[in-house]
């Protein structure tokens, strides 16, 4: 829980001052993709749901969007863990690269969807290069935070044996 | 007591989450009243946080905008200063421009905000990756504000309150696409809707005024404030930047330029007004 309020406060407040290339880091997002290669389906998808929530609060898009789209890529990043693929650097830049492709693309979408019409302004494509790659190059220390977030949570370690 | 087999588990937990997450969008929609409490809650809890953590970080994050941005901070440098040059040899023409306007308000009997009470505000900065039509400000009901609130600048209007808690509040912009505002071209009478067009783009009026009507380049707008209006009248709006004529309909379509800038907003000011004259805090 600590690690998620320190990342949501660097996400709010830290990260829009440190753009590349006019786009900032989308630290959450890796950092639920990370928490589904580590920890599996279930941790992946209620991580991701819970914080994909409470990011919400802070934003204009509707309560609930980010909670859809995080769980849903924290279950999918889930599935990767499950079957198994070796874990090592490149692989987990690879997927959580990938993740956040995924997830920003579907965030723009389903928003748009829903009629957030705003998000058809902003330079989505961009968005999602730069911030996938971004996180592609945090991928390491995304998974060194997951792997400790879930061996430091007692519960989580009990429940969610796979 | 049967265990479900970990696949099905798993289906049974994403599609728990699903529909989660389109219950809570669809209690979002309808403004439910305990999802803004979690949301005021959440918040007071995490801003003070964030703000703190601006005061810790900021000169990391000014020593890499200086980094990252050197190039465009000198372009930007060399831009203010031909632009600072324009200011001031704009600025009679241009104040004298402003009482033009003043004066051509006060000859048609306009009354600005009409003596109703403010409430000044700070745009709370918020930027993510994603473009946004509203902006959130930092006064809520705690300070009188109201749903439905005009909010201007010292330039003119910016756009209305839309959502409000305890100690903040959202303002849609007037360039979000279809925000219908009524307005009046001075020195015409002329009364219409127009709409935003999207960032950057000017509002416009696509029908209710006729052909015979004279409108120019130019001509200030202001709020219509008709009977029934979500905006009290006489509010400065913009200026008339292009004017159409449809031929087949047999109206004119005109674009308006906001005078407020809304790229940029740090303060504003709130009007203690509603349609139904509830401003009671």
């Amino acid at each position: 829980m600590v690690i998620a309020l320190l990342i949501l406060v660097f996400h709010l407040d830290v990260s829009p001052d440190l753009p590349i290339a006019g786009v900032s880091a989308e630290l959450p997002l890796g950092l639920v993709i990370a928490a589904g290669l580590a920890g599996g389906v279930e941790r992946g998808a209620y991580f991701g749901f819970v914080f994909g929530f409470v990011i919400d609060l802070f934003f204009f898009t509707p309560i609930g969007l980010r909670a859809l789209v995080f769980g849903a890529i924290g279950w999918v990043a889930g599935h990767v863990f499950l079957d198994r693929i070796e874990e090592s650097p490149v692989t987990a830049a690879v997927a959580i690269g990938g993740g956040t492709a995924l997830g920003l693309a579907s965030f723009a979408g389903l928003g748009v969807a829903l009629g957030e019409t705003a998000l058809l302004e902003s330079p989505i494509s961009r968005i999602v290069l730069v911030a996938s790659l971004l996180n592609a190059l945090l991928a390491v220390l995304f998974m060194r935070v997951a792997h400790w977030m879930w061996a430091a949570d007692p519960i989580g370690h009990k429940r969610f044996v796979t | 007591m049967s265990v479900l087999d970990p696949r099905r588990r798993r289906r049974t937990s994403l599609a728990l989450l699903l529909l989660t997450s389109i219950t809570l969008l669809s209690l979002d929609y309808q403004g439910f009243q305990p999802l803004n409490q979690v949301q005021s809650a959440v918040r007071s809890i995490v801003d003070p946080l964030a703000g703190s953590s601006d005061s810790i970080t900021s000169p990391i994050t000014n020593a890499w905008r200086s980094f990252s941005e050197f190039e465009e901070l000198e372009d930007e440098n060399i831009r203010l200063k031909r632009e600072l040059a324009e200011i001031q040899g704009n600025s009679v023409r241009a104040s004298a421009a402003e009482e033009s306007l003043r004066a051509l308000l006060e000859e048609i009997e306009i009354d600005y905000i009409g003596g109703a009470e403010t409430v000044v505000a700070q745009v709370i900065d918020r930027p993510g990756n994603f473009e946004s039509y509203s902006i959130e400000i930092d006064r809520g009901t705690d300070d009188g504000v109201r749903r439905g609130m005009p909010v201007v600048t010292s330039a003119g209007l910016v756009g209305r309150v839309s959502e409000v808690q305890g100690g903040f509040s959202q303002v849609r912009l007037l360039h979000q696409p279809d925000f219908p505002l009524g307005i009046r071209v001075v020195g015409t009478g002329e009364v219409a809707l127009a709409r935003g067009q999207g960032i950057g783009q000017d509002l416009v009026v696509k029908d209710g005024i006729i052909e015979a009507t004279v409108i120019k380049v130019g001509d200030p707008v202001v709020t219509s404030g008709i009977e029934g209006s979500s905006y009290p009248p006489d509010l400065v709006v913009g200026v008339v930047s292009d004017v159409d004529f449809d031929a087949q309909l047999l109206e004119q379509e005109i674009s308006v330029r906001l005078v407020a800038q809304l790229d940029d907003l740090r303060f504003v000011t709130i009007i203690l007004w509603t349609v139904d004259g509830d401003s009671a805090p």
